[in-house]
């Protein structure tokens, strides 16, 4: 059995994970089918589709950097997140401006919320927006930074309560070795801890920004648009959903075939 | 609002899918490598049933598209299948179903998705995801113990193979997948206006077997990368879940394409087109 104390951190910390999901994703400047055909602003993919591209990068990030403490982990996991939503956002505006001649622009405010630039004029009449203006790019680098974040924060605890539990009685764990740098060295034989961790923060990440594309329902600006008052009830439910399945993953690191497997394998080092 | 008239009782499926679905774990009572293929094989009704619950749900217009209803389905599922393999399938398969109504639930009350019946249809699709990993997966094994000597929890020796098979190896990540895309595909191609349950469906056959097979692969690379010991039988019967996969699979696209072509208004051969010189 885990101690309580572990329980509950794991729980706290993908709960706190997939809100983090969700308000990114409402953050996020998605456009869907729309903003492929320049008729509406944002990148031109649906909010699952980005959420998820954003949360394995930050992923992947997470996996390269399973040594250090996990506030270096969440906010580099952040950082490459926001990076590649930034190259998406910029590589969408290029083909929007260069290759179909369309300026970007915003429907629901006047003036761009950040530069306060008239952004309205530019709108062509029948459509809701084209490409991605500075404000939708802020908002869409704010967006990522916080997925990555949820998705490193999912992915930290399964790993590490996995991998001490491989090492020492699952009771002993103590909750701050979760949280800082891990001391001991990691084998090949480990990788499939890395697996483990990775689809299940996978499937939290679909769980919930599932949820906020459905809050969505397709289009949205920025923080700006009328659709980000739905935010709050929406990370409520993310926080609602995380804790359920966040509940199956701490069953399955606390059953008892579960840990023997980890222990014949973290038994060799 | 009433729905439309279908040719096969949705509760019906629902019962067929979780009988096959649980008989396909717990077949490795057995204790033989037939087990796995049969498992295997018994993964494809239930897919058809996920497939009609995609069906249902993403009828009435989800806004994102119907592949977000696969990926959901198959993230509650592993979550669920995982468990349920350390403990017990069906343990699993409960878990899978409540996790699914609580989702339903809390989506529903604050009206996210104002779908009529919606945790009964995210009901659904955990379970059949959850049952859809769980047969995959002892397809790849092997064969999967549920039989404890002693107590509630299965054997060890199942989760070690797993392990080997599915993490170890990454298979993992396209059984996943696969799970996904056979759940979403069938709505995903057949939706539009003239749709109609009975063609949807044969898509899900198509797509049972492309399961099917790709578990057959993840069987034979398992035992050629980790070789572990087992019996004789363990690489013709991945063989032959392949072939089965691929008759699946063939049977599937060929009454496909009959329905296709008595259904549709004309099917008309347009001979290959002419090269044209510049």
């Amino acid at each position: 059995m885990l101690g309580i104390e572990t329980i509950i951190l794991t729980l706290l910390m993908i709960g706190i994970g997939g809100v983090l999901i969700c308000t990114g994703v409402f953050f996020m400047p998605v456009g869907g089918a729309p903003a492929a055909m320049s008729t509406a602003t944002g990148i031109a993919t649906g909010c699952e589709m980005m959420a998820t591209g954003a949360g394995i990068t930050g992923l992947l990030m997470s996996a390269a950097l399973y040594g250090q403490p996990s506030y270096i982990i969440a906010l580099n996991a952040g950082i490459s997140s926001a990076i590649m939503m930034c190259v998406t956002m910029f590589v969408a505006n290029l083909v929007v401006v260069f290759g179909k001649g369309v300026p970007p622009a915003l429907a629901t405010v006047d003036r761009d919320p950040v530069t306060k630039e008239p952004v309205k004029p530019y709108v062509t009449p029948g459509t809701v927006g084209h490409g991605v203006p500075t404000a939708s790019f802020v908002s869409g680098f704010i967006g990522a930074f916080l997925g990555g974040i949820g998705g490193a924060l999912t992915f930290i605890p399964i790993f590490r309560v996995a991998f001490y539990e491989s090492l020492t009685p699952s009771a002993s764990i103590n909750p701050m070795e979760i949280l800082g740098p891990l001391g001991v060295r990691v084998g090949v034989e480990h990788v499939p801890l890395f697996v483990l961790a990775g689809i299940g923060a996978l499937a939290m990440y679909f769980v919930n920004a599932n949820i906020a594309a459905y809050s969505i329902r397709g289009v949205i600006e920025g923080w700006w648009d009328p659709k980000f008052k739905r935010l709050p009830k929406t990370a409520l439910t993310c926080f609602v959903a995380s804790l359920v399945f966040g509940t199956l993953v701490v069953l399955l690191l606390n059953s008892d075939s579960f840990i023997q497997v980890l222990h014949m394998i973290g038994g060799g080092s | 609002m009433s729905e439309k008239k279908v040719t096969i009782d949705p509760n019906k499926l629902m019962v067929v899918g979780i009988v096959c679905g649980l008989v396909g774990v717990y077949l490795g009572v057995i204790r033989s490598e037939v087990a796995g293929l049969i498992s295997g094989v018994l993964a494809v009704p239930v897919v058809i049933w996920g497939a009609d619950a995609v069906r249902r749900i993403a009828s009435y217009g989800l806004g994102t598209g119907v592949p977000s209803i696969g990926n959901l389905s198959s993230g509650m599922g592993v979550l669920a299948a995982l468990v349920g393999l350390a403990y017990q399938p069906i343990l699993g398969v409960v878990l899978a179903a409540l996790a699914g109504v609580i989702y339903g639930v809390f989506v529903a009350k604050f009206k996210i998705l104002e779908i009529p019946r919606l945790p009964r249809y995210t009901t659904e699709l955990a379970m059949a995801a959850c049952l859809i990993i769980m047969c995959l997966t002892s397809s790849v094994i092997g064969y999967y113990n549920p039989m404890p000597e002693s107590g509630f929890i299965a054997p060890a020796e199942n989760f070690e193979n797993i392990f080997q098979a599915l993490f170890a190896t990454g298979f993992i990540a396209a059984i996943f997948w696969m799970t996904s895309v056979s759940i979403l595909h069938p709505f995903n191609a057949g939706l539009g206006v003239g749709e109609r349950q009975g063609r949807t469906l044969q898509i899900g056959i198509v797509t049972g077997g492309m399961a099917l097979t790709l578990a057959g692969i993840a069987r034979v690379g398992y035992l050629v990368m980790f070789s572990p010991e087992t019996s004789p039988m363990a690489f013709p019967l991945g063989y032959a879940t392949i072939a089965a996969g691929a008759i699946v699979w063939i049977v599937g696209i060929v009454v496909l394409v009959r329905t296709a072509s008595r259904e549709a208004a004309a099917a008309l051969w347009t001979g290959i087109p002419p090269k044209t010189k510049k």
